[in-house]
């Protein structure tokens, strides 16, 4: 049984913009890196019948989420050929014009980082168990329903 | 035998997990439930069982941890 290094999957409350410097900081060591594509996921003040959205607050199954984005990884990395991964996602509160998921990856050319970055967004989107609660301006709320991109 | 809840399901049970005698199936437990919490059954979700997603009645074994997943919204 190999005991690989876990990667961190959640970061309680807002991602701060610091941590965007931090990570590509952190990356200008791997000198085979030609590209990183990022990508930012910030709350979104929605108009509805219910209001404006001031607020989402995440929750998740944590320990199979955490689980399932280990093996996402791995396979973004195999398929696209990337150098590295990074995703990054929020629990708790996160206000409105705050980030909530941050998705990093780095290749050697730019055709795999920006496809790698793309692929590991949806499949974030798509097999993570995490869920979205839009908090209203008068504290109503409704649960978040993810949409399929179609760009 | 563990069940945990999320989303709107945890809303209507008010409680995030539970523990409880292991029961026969999962079928067994959704009419538990549903006696318990009417209308539960009625969301949409998928269940899990020990992390993998199960489809139609599955036999339960103790130690086992169920979850009752609705549509993810991350991102």
């Amino acid at each position: 049984m190999t005991t690989e290094k876990k990667h961190t999957l959640f970061v309680n409350g807002p991602i701060p913009a610091e941590l965007i410097a931090r990570q590509v900081s952190a990356h200008s060591v791997k000198t085979d890196i030609g590209a990183h594509d990022i990508f930012l996921g910030q709350v979104r003040a929605d108009v509805s019948e219910s209001g404006t959205v001031r607020a989402i607050t995440y929750s998740a199954y944590e320990a199979l989420a955490s689980e399932r984005y280990q093996d996402m990884r791995e396979e973004a990395i195999t398929r696209f050929g990337l150098r590295c991964a990074h995703v990054l996602h929020s629990l708790g509160e996160v206000k409105a014009g705050e980030l909530c998921l941050f998705v990093f990856v780095s290749a050697p050319h730019r055709e795999a980082a920006f496809e790698g970055c793309r692929w590991l967004v949806e499949q974030v989107k798509k097999d993570l168990p995490i869920w979205g609660k839009l908090i209203f301006g008068n504290n109503a709320h409704e649960w978040k329903q993810n949409t399929v991109s179609h760009g | 035998m563990k069940v945990r809840f999320f989303g709107r399901l945890a809303e209507i049970t008010s409680v995030s997990v539970m523990e409880m005698e292991t029961l026969k199936d999962t079928d067994t437990l959704l009419a538990g439930l549903n006696a318990t919490f009417p209308g539960l059954v009625k969301n949409i979700f998928v269940i899990c069982v020990n992390g993998r997603a199960v489809k139609g009645n599955v036999k339960l074994e103790r130690d086992n941890e169920v979850a009752l997943l609705p549509p993810f919204s991350g991102g």
